[in-house]
């Protein structure tokens, strides 16, 4: 059974909490149309408690529950981390949200496990592809991934410089410059919200096919840091 | 105490029969790498404000995957750390929120001792698939159900390695008590097999320990600590950041006073656009792809706990507040016999030049860098040492631009070619007595060899004369090394005697005076202080005869490209170490591991010569480097041929191949074990 993961990345986004309660409802909601073990979530506080989610209200409890200040040198900042999971260990969303643009790449993310018993497997694409898409839209990330068995790794703020990394599904926003007019065979491109869906492969999580994928945006020098997008790092 | 037959019985033989299950699995000891510790102020202090108080936890959130995902907040204390007097202490406060998380890792003792992002991976590997997984290579032992215990040892990463083996030796007992076993496996990466081998060899550990594993450990020393002590962290400091530096300028107070937050809007005043966005914020964001030295990343996040930008003079006093990184240094091999061997005085540690790019176009022109320490290639390399030029020879480089470096550094080669070529004449002369193109290639790599040499030997500070029998170990056996004269061997220690006097000079004056520095060694060798050569094969019977570096006698070495437990890049190549194998100076293989900057001349062999000479190539560190040579590893030296028994060379390009590997290696250890 593989281990799949849906992550999105943005660069660096002071929110206040009613407009994360807001995108993270959305999320939850859009999520339970993708697939019906992904409809009932729960957020779950630092002590391991758990709340059901059912309005934008019980979102800002599970954003406000985890508020975290953090300093460089005597500045604070602040950032959220809620944490929701769905059906057991059938599914789980780990956010970070509401950091502030900053010189290094900012970590503000969302990453969505799906277990095994999720029902969700390489064998349903589009099961994968439509949590991307809900994810595009909703939180209107730089660029996003599907990652599965751990290939593509996730990049780790802030050693990281934003660079979008390519999985099997890869989803890029408008902001980063124009895709290659082919792609390498058989990848393909489809229109999403606020951006593109890159499928490196129609059927499977081919690895060679994802290395060409990547290697022909790089190319097209599509994959640039953060730094170089206007919504990058400022 | 256990039996070593565990698992066994005798009935009225001298013959072990095993009645049911074989021994339980030997407790596994990991030992992190420097900055894998994660650390807190020690409960004692005498400031309530400060107890308990996490240090040191750089992928803490916000800069992990979620909440929860890894233990506590960020945390990067720029001014607790550079304390190093005083000892932190690994921080276990901190754990995972949900029941799952801390479920996966619960037989791993101390487990949150660690920066889990780094050696999450391994620690599961080697605790959690359990027995099926790792005995399955071994089928007949494959139904026991034993669980194997592993152990990370937390240690302050900053102080002296001998203070670390203690941590272990007490780790150790721990394991050996919790399970009734009397031994341990030490598995140990990067730094920690400096601190593993001081433990087995220094504190009596190697009685309890079965077998050792490195992981891509410095045996030999790290090329870029080096650098990092003479330069820093090999971090876009402030230089780039505001198209000059500040620093030699005086306006440290400038650069300290800039808040982190403000970087962006000073580049971009200062800098315009395009370079901000080629030098500036890019550049700090993209330390973490950069790769430049091991520690880079800390200039990152120093910068991100103190808030501001830290100048050049204050990240090179931290990083030279840190024994452990002298004892990482090349040549400073930690675990000699004598443990205080190495000389450890940061504050007044006057670190020779040693830093220079030259060509030599009476040499077919062939570039040599001796500083080096990066790892991304010649480039980045001619980039660094560049700088080293421009602040070195005064009045003489063209300054150059940091938008420009390569430019810059094309111009300084020709500056000091032209005034190199004559005593680099003599240089050939003497050594090679012939023009010819092979000869000259060949003399030109001794010389690279002894220019590699001379670095890595100046900066543990050892006399003169031990310092040249150091360099001229393993090339005294060249032929044309052997028409020398006692009155060369004069002029090398007057210079020496020189470069004493000047101990702490960091700028020859002149172009000569810098081509000397480098080419001292040259002369040096070509004398002995016996005033004759000796044999290859007294050399290597010399060599066989005094181990230089200690390894417990099952030690098994991995380097990979790709190993996950630092999510970083190491090499490719696995071998099996004897305990009396120094790794470094067999006779045969010096040359290789000397490894060599620069492309083949024309005329040149471009790999290894049929008397092992040399090997050219794509190298940007020598092979005992965290980082090998391109050449090497997808052109292996075949080291049976060269008389190197047990060495092994194996192509594993996932991290997942050496984890599985490495408990496969284990496995078999451990039915040795059972069977002893």
């Amino acid at each position: 059974m593989s281990t799949i993961i849906v992550r999105s990345y943005d660069h660096g986004r002071a929110e206040s909490v009613s407009h994360m309660a807001d995108r993270l409802y959305k999320l939850v909601s859009g999520l339970g149309a993708a697939h019906p073990k992904l409809s009932a979530w729960s957020s779950r506080a630092p002590d391991g408690a758990l709340r059901a989610i059912e309005s934008v209200r019980d979102c800002t409890l599970a954003i406000e529950a985890r508020e975290y200040t953090w300093k460089t040198g005597t500045r604070a900042h602040v950032a959220y981390g809620p944490v929701l999971v769905a059906g057991g260990d059938a599914a789980e969303i780990g956010i970070v949200c509401g950091v502030a643009p900053f010189p290094v790449w900012t970590p503000n993310q969302v990453v969505i496990a799906l277990g095994a018993s999720s029902g969700i497997t390489v064998k349903d694409p589009g099961t994968l592809e439509a949590v991307l898409q809900i994810l595009a839209r909703t939180y209107a990330p730089a660029w996003g991934h599907v990652s599965v068995d751990g290939l593509p790794g996730a990049p780790m703020p802030p050693f990281a410089n934003g660079t979008p990394v390519v999985g099997w599904l890869t989803f890029l926003s408008r902001d980063y410059p124009p895709l290659p007019v082919v792609l390498p065979e058989p990848a393909v491109a489809r229109s999403a919200d606020k951006g593109t869906i890159l499928s490196a492969h129609p059927t499977r999580p081919d690895e060679q096919a994802i290395e060409r994928l990547r290697a022909a945006l790089d190319e097209a020098k599509v994959l640039v840091a953060a730094i170089a997008l206007k919504s990058g790092v400022r | 105490m256990p039996s070593a037959h565990a698992g066994y019985a005798k009935l009225n033989s001298d013959t072990p029969i095993r009645l049911h299950a074989p021994g339980r699995f030997l407790p596994i000891v990991f030992v992190p790498g420097i900055m894998g510790t994660r650390l807190n102020d020690p409960p004692s202090l005498p400031t309530d404000d400060r107890k308990g108080t996490l240090v040191w936890n750089p992928t803490g959130f916000p800069f992990s995957i979620a909440a929860g995902a890894t233990p506590g907040p960020f945390a990067c204390d720029y001014e607790r750390l550079q304390q190093v007097t005083a000892e932190l202490l690994p921080d276990e406060n901190y754990t995972y929120d949900d029941k799952a998380s801390r479920d996966a890792v619960q037989h791993i003792k101390h487990y949150y001792n660690a920066v889990t992002p780094f050696y999450d991976t391994v620690l599961k590997a080697l605790a959690m698939d359990g027995p099926s997984d790792y005995l399955a290579a071994h089928a007949d032992y494959g139904k026991y159900n034993i669980k194997p215990k592993v152990y990370f040892c937390g240690y302050d990463w900053r102080r002296d390695n001998a203070a670390s083996a203690f941590r272990l030796a007490s780790v150790v007992d721990e394991a050996l008590a919790d399970t009734g076993e009397s031994k341990v496996i030490l598995v140990a990466h990067s730094m920690g097999g400096l601190v593993s081998r001081y433990y087995c060899k220094m504190l009596g550990g190697e009685s309890k320990v079965f077998a050792l594993f490195l992981l891509g450990s410095p045996s030999l020393g790290a090329i870029e600590a080096y650098t990092q002590l003479k330069h820093g962290l090999n971090a876009p400091y402030a230089r780039e950041f505001f198209n000059t530096d500040p620093t030699e300028q005086g306006q440290d107070d400038d650069v300290a006073s800039t808040a982190i937050s403000d970087v962006a809007s000073a580049v971009t005043q200062a800098a315009g656009a395009a370079a901000a966005l080629a030098q500036g914020a890019a550049g700090l964001s993209a330390l973490g792809d950069a790769g430049q030295g091991f520690l880079c990343k800390l200039y990152l996040l120093l910068c991100l706990g103190a808030g501001r930008l830290l100048t050049r003079k204050e990240i090179i006093y931290f990083v030279r507040q840190l024994p452990s990184l002298y004892q990482l240094l090349p040549t400073a091999n930690f675990c000699r016999n004598n443990k205080n061997w190495l000389i450890f005085d940061p504050l007044n540690s006057g670190h020779p030049a040693s830093g220079f790019l030259i060509r030599f176009p009476t040499l077919l022109d062939i570039p040599i860098i001796t500083a080096r320490g990066v790892s991304d290639g010649l480039d980045a390399a001619a980039h660094q040492t560049g700088y080293d030029l421009r602040n070195t020879v005064d009045g003489v480089m063209n300054p150059g631009t940091p938008a420009d470096p390569g430019q810059s550094i094309v111009r300084n080669e020709a500056l000091l070619s032209a005034n190199s070529t004559n005593l680099l004449d003599m240089v050939v002369d003497m050594v090679a007595g012939s023009r010819t193109p092979q000869a000259a290639g060949k003399t030109a790599a001794i010389i690279q060899a002894l220019v590699h040499r001379i670095t890595d030997s100046f900066i543990d500070c050892r006399s003169s004369h031990a310092l040249y029998d150091d360099i001229f170990t393993g090339l005294r056996d060249v032929p044309e090394l052997r028409a020398i004269s006692n009155a060369n061997l004069q002029v090398a220690y007057n210079f020496d005697d020189a470069l004493t006097a000047n101990a702490r000079m960091e700028k020859p004056k002149s172009a000569k005076e810098l081509l000397m520095v480098v080419l001292a060694p040259v002369l040096a060798l070509l004398a002995t202080s016996e005033g004759q050569m000796k044999t290859k094969e007294e050399g290597i019977a010399d060599e066989r005869n005094q181990p230089k570096t200690y390894m417990h006698p099952k030690t098994i070495v991995y380097w990979s490209a790709t190993l996950a437990v630092d999510g970083g890049s190491f090499l490719l190549c696995e071998r099996v170490i004897s305990r009396y194998d120094t790794n470094v100076v067999n006779w045969d293989l010096l040359p290789n591991l000397l490894g060599l900057v620069g492309t083949p001349p024309a005329g040149t062999a471009a790999s290894t010569s049929s008397d092992g000479v040399i090997a050219f190539g794509d190298a940007t560190v020598p092979f005992y480097s965290a980082k090998p040579p391109d050449s090497i590893l997808t052109n292996p030296v075949d080291p049976l041929s060269h008389g190197f028994p047990g060495v092994v060379h194996a192509d594993m390009a996932k991290s997942s191949a050496i984890v599985t590997k490495l408990k496969n290696d284990i496995a078999g250890l451990q039915k040795d074990w059972w069977n002893q």
